[in-house]
């Protein structure tokens, strides 16, 4: 299974000249001042994304794992080089039109899950189409149908702290997948989990993998990283090691 | 964001925080109480003086005797019934349309075992027409009772009550210190608008040389203690100001007008003063309050900042999943101004609430116009909102890294 994704699967549609990589990085560099010290987070990075790849991207802490994933993430922009998101240069995007793209295309999972507290479990679910516009009873039916595909039909109205763990990494994940995105972006999804958890999250993963979802994620868990059909390796700034 | 949308997440803010809610609405609560209560004091204020002002009689003035100079000042009995009659005469005064001398006392009135204290003043027939009073049950005294000095009394509506109950005191004899008196008429009610200090109900008249005559401290020479003039209108009460001191002047022997031996006051005048200090009263404590208010404003600007930076990660999040800094500037004014309307809400239900419980402890009325309630409930939403912009810009302004990123 994992083998025969890593090929990208050729559309019916013959017309199409060629596959648009879901993320495609050239030459990227990343500085940020942190105090009066210039970082030199990425120091020119290549790689590409095909559609229904499972990349992990690993390495030590300061490798610039967390740069690169926010650049993917389209929560920041590259100091040089050029990040294309489905076909989309968002190297040279302002804020609102960064906003719209990660919307449309990027479902996040983090490591802290980031509920909101205050609502309960389809409220959070819904979170990210109320930004897309879509009308509440379309939200409510389609967050609803997610919670219950991925086992959480009976905890619909409960609020973050009523839920384990786990749980609430799956609200997260429901939340990710909600706005049928072209990217899932996972920063060490499993970081907060016990073990048992974390093997639920990682076989959702794998599920999510096998339906044919392009799915990014970060982790120095060696073996998270094992569980992608392509692995990443970054170290100051480049990378090491890995296909992509 | 739609404004519906909107207004669903400030409420869930809002109810998901409500004992921080509350404490941020206190000062707008309290502000926006403070401010209706003081306005509303005073309109009461100024709605009772001007109920004052149509009970005495928009004419009228009165001449008083003595000046306002020191060396006049004590003149004590420096008017007479002979001044009264000159003004009286339309060729000397035309403005002046009737002329009232007064001397008046504190009386024991006494009927049967019942015995009460009132003022007793004794005035002329014209009295009616000058302070704009009517008799309502038998009749005021002729001036033929006037000049023989006739033992008939007139009584307040009041006074007749407390002295005769329900009983109509027409041809009753009372006593008046010690001194019989028939009761010949009652006076219309003018109602307790006036200060219980001259409850112009609980008074008794009788012919000016009868008081000469029978009242404690009225001298039995022709000196009054006043003299009550009503102008023909009111246009032409300064005219009628003028025509009375220039004759008194010219009476009394008197060249320069600094040494006048008597006082004249236009009731009006005293009326506009009391109004006048009573609306600078009323700027003074609505400006106290109005700065409440505004420590209030801040207050929920202070707390929006606290929440700001509370909410970091949901800002950060919402960010993450599409979130334009517009939509969060937009989240956290809707808050501010949810905020801002429940503050005005309370505080104008508190409001309303001791308009109807002060009076009774304080003994002024309170009127709040309506226009006030609106005026509030639309400072209180503006206050919020402007208070909110600020920190709802910082909370758009919040980079999504950095936002996720806070622990």
């Amino acid at each position: 299974m994992v083998a025969s994704a890593a090929v990208v699967p050729v559309p019916s549609v013959a017309a199409v000249p060629s596959v648009v990589d879901v993320i495609k990085v050239s030459d990227v560099t990343k500085r940020y001042l942190l105090g009066s010290v210039v970082v030199e987070a990425l120091r020119g990075v290549s790689m590409t994304v095909a559609e229904g790849q499972f990349l992990t991207i690993t390495g030590p802490s300061g490798s610039g794992k967390s740069t690169l994933m926010h650049l993917l993430g389209c929560l920041d922009i590259p100091t040089t080089g050029e990040i294309l998101i489905s076909g989309e240069r968002v190297d040279q995007m302002g804020e609102i039109e960064l906003a719209s793209l990660r919307n449309r295309r990027i479902g996040f999972i983090f490591q802290q899950f980031n509920l909101l507290a205050s609502v309960d479990a389809v409220a959070n679910v819904e979170l990210g189409l109320i930004y897309a516009r879509v009308p509440r009873a379309e939200r409510r039916a389609r967050s609803i149908e997610l919670l219950e595909r991925i086992g959480l039909g009976n905890h619909l109205r409960h609020r973050p702290m009523e839920l384990s763990g786990g749980q609430q990494q799956r609200v997260a994940i429901a939340r990710a997948l909600v706005g049928n995105p072209d990217l899932i972006l996972a920063d060490e999804p499993t970081g907060n989990l016990d073990s048992a958890s974390a093997q639920e999250i990682l076989t959702i993963f794998d599920e999510l993998h096998a339906t044919g979802r392009t799915v990014v994620v970060i982790t120095h868990d060696p073996e998270v990283a094992a569980r992608g059909s392509h692995t990443l390796t970054l170290r100051d700034g480049r990378i090491l090691a890995g296909v992509a | 964001m739609k404004f519906g949308e909107l207004l669903r997440v400030a409420s869930e803010a809002v109810q998901w925080n409500r004992m921080r809610s509350l404490l941020t609405i206190l000062g707008i609560v309290i502000g926006i109480a403070a401010v209706m209560v003081t306005v509303g004091l005073g309109e009461g204020a100024q709605a009772k003086v001007k109920g004052e002002i149509s009970a005495l009689g928009s004419n009228l003035l009165t001449i008083s005797p003595g000046g306002s100079s020191a060396a006049t000042a004590d003149s004590g009995e420096s008017l007479t019934e002979r001044d009264a009659m000159a003004l009286s005469s339309h060729v000397v005064a035309p403005a002046i349309g009737a002329v009232a001398p007064i001397v008046q006392g504190d009386e024991t009135v006494t009927f049967g075992a019942t015995s009460t204290s009132m003022i007793v003043y004794g005035s002329t027939p014209s009295w009616l027409q000058v302070r704009s009073r009517s008799v309502v049950s038998g009749e005021f005294f002729s001036s033929a009772q006037e000049t023989k000095g006739a033992n008939v009394i007139v009584l307040g509506s009041e006074a007749a009550s407390e002295l005769f109950g329900g009983r109509d005191p027409v041809g009753e004899t009372v006593t008046v210190g010690s001194t019989p008196m028939t009761v010949i008429g009652v006076l219309n009610s003018v109602g307790s608008g006036t200060s219980p200090t001259t409850n112009e109900d609980d008074l008794a008249v009788v012919p000016l040389t009868t008081a000469q005559n029978s009242l404690v401290g009225a001298s039995s020479n022709d000196a009054v203690d006043s003299i009550l003039i009503k102008a023909t209108s009111s246009t032409t009460l300064s005219a009628a100001y003028q025509e009375a001191d220039n004759e008194l002047l010219m009476l009394h022997n008197i060249s320069e007008p600094a040494d006048a031996n008597f006082t004249i006051t236009s009731e009006q005048s005293l009326v506009s003063t009391a109004t006048s200090v009573s609306s600078t009263l009323t700027a003074l404590l609505a400006g106290i309050a109005g700065v409440s208010l505004l420590v209030g404003g801040i207050g929920v600007m202070n707390i929006m900042l606290v929440s700001v930076n509370e909410r970091t990660r949901e800002i950060g999040l919402r960010k993450a999943l599409g979130a334009r800094p517009r939509d969060i500037r937009l989240q956290f004014l809707t808050e501010a101004l949810l905020l801002g309307i429940l503050g005005g809400a309370i505080g104008v239900g508190i409001a309303l609430i001791a308009q109807h419980v002060l009076p009774s402890l304080i003994s002024d009325p309170i009127s709040i116009p309506a226009w006030v309630t609106a005026g509030a409930i639309g400072i209180s939403m503006l206050l919020s909102v402007v208070f909110g912009v600020y920190p709802a810009t910082r909370a758009a302004q919040l980079s999504p890294i950095e936002a996720l990123r806070t622990e």
